[in-house]
């Protein structure tokens, strides 16, 4: 009588041990096409010539990637960005702030997320971001700090979030 | 054999019960890469533990109906239909593994897992457009291959331990 539990592929030609060992290909096949996807990827990316902060998925603010200097954006009734030349972090109280804040450096060709605070600082350790199509996003505070150049429309449909599945 | 119906049928069951509990789990712990799909995928543990003591019909059930279901639960409408193409071609992808008996539980999860990814992803391309999303292919595989691992790697503990204790 045929046991409703047995493995109906026991197959005795391929041994657990080869299994194993197949198994462990297939993981070592996929690590490696990821990685080269990665490397291509890197490689292929081109550099940007704006920035775009996007709120909630809307543009509300753009600026040339060779103006260097700061854009704080905070929060009075919605978000507002201004550019500045210079920021001096201790004028801030940190946690304590009146409102939330993010500030954003552009030098070098790139743009980085220095200062916020939100509660998980994710986007101040992202790292710059200078190449077309790369983001910083603070959660929290719904920013989206995004690289386009000419041709790339930053707002996009490719920057909805349309859903999040699982 | 209505003693095997009866079984599978109450295994199914504990086996979607336990996908979706895992799916709310797994909306617990923050995995998002602002890509729609994106996730641990922890409740295929069950779809490839009921494959291999069930049967694929039970298997794709569960795998259908928890997508579905926990669809209801956690999430909305255009998730489901991004689930379920990432479930199709996950549960196609692993039954062929299974069937090619080359591979142990661990193998098989680990296809579904990144398959699972892949059937999204395509699935984001035509609805999104294509330029950022390819950011994330690598991500998406190398997640989605190991967690797969290391889920089948728990379904290979566990599936000697239900047949033990049925032991005849």
């Amino acid at each position: 009588m045929k046991h409703m539990f047995d493995n109906d592929i026991l197959d005795h030609r391929v041994t657990k041990r080869r299994r194993y060992l197949n198994d462990l290909i297939l993981l070592a096949a996929c690590l490696l096409i990821a990685g080269l996807i990665f490397i291509i990827v890197r490689i292929s990316g081109e550099d940007g010539s704006t920035v775009s902060v996007l709120y909630d998925s809307d543009i509300i603010y753009s600026h040339p990637m060779d103006r260097e200097g700061f854009l704080i954006i905070e929060y009075d009734n919605g978000p507002e960005v201004r550019y500045s030349s210079d920021f001096d972090e201790k004028s801030y109280g940190g946690a304590n702030a009146d409102s939330d804040i993010n500030v954003i450096r552009i030098a070098d060709g790139c743009a980085d997320m220095i200062y916020a605070n939100c509660p998980d600082l994710i986007c101040v350790h992202t790292r710059p971001v200078s190449r077309t199509g790369a983001s910083i996003i603070c959660l929290p505070h719904k920013i989206t700090v995004t690289v386009s150049d000419d041709r790339n429309d930053p707002a996009g449909p490719d920057n909805e979030t349309d859903a999040v599945t699982w | 054999m209505v003693k095997g119906r009866v079984q599978s049928i109450a295994y199914s069951g504990l086996c979607l019960a336990l996908a979706l509990i895992l799916s709310y789990v797994e909306s617990l712990i923050p995995f998002n890469f602002g890509m729609p799909g994106v996730k641990l995928g922890l409740a295929n543990l069950c779809v490839v533990i009921l494959l291999y003591i069930a049967g694929w019909k039970e298997a794709l059930t569960v795998d259908i109906l928890r997508v579905i279901l926990s669809g209801f639960i956690f999430g909305n409408m255009s998730m489901i239909i991004y689930s379920l193409a990432g479930a199709a071609l996950s549960f196609s992808v692993m039954l062929a593994v299974h069937k090619s008996g080359h591979f142990s539980p661990m193998g098989v999860s680990l296809s579904g897992g990144v398959s699972h990814n892949i059937g999204q992803l395509i699935v984001a391309v035509f609805v999104l457009g294509t330029t950022r999303i390819v950011y994330y292919i690598p991500v998406l595989i190398l997640s989605g291959a190991v967690t797969g691992a290391v889920l089948g790697f728990v379904a290979g503990l566990i599936l000697p331990l239900i047949n033990a204790s049925h032991g005849e």
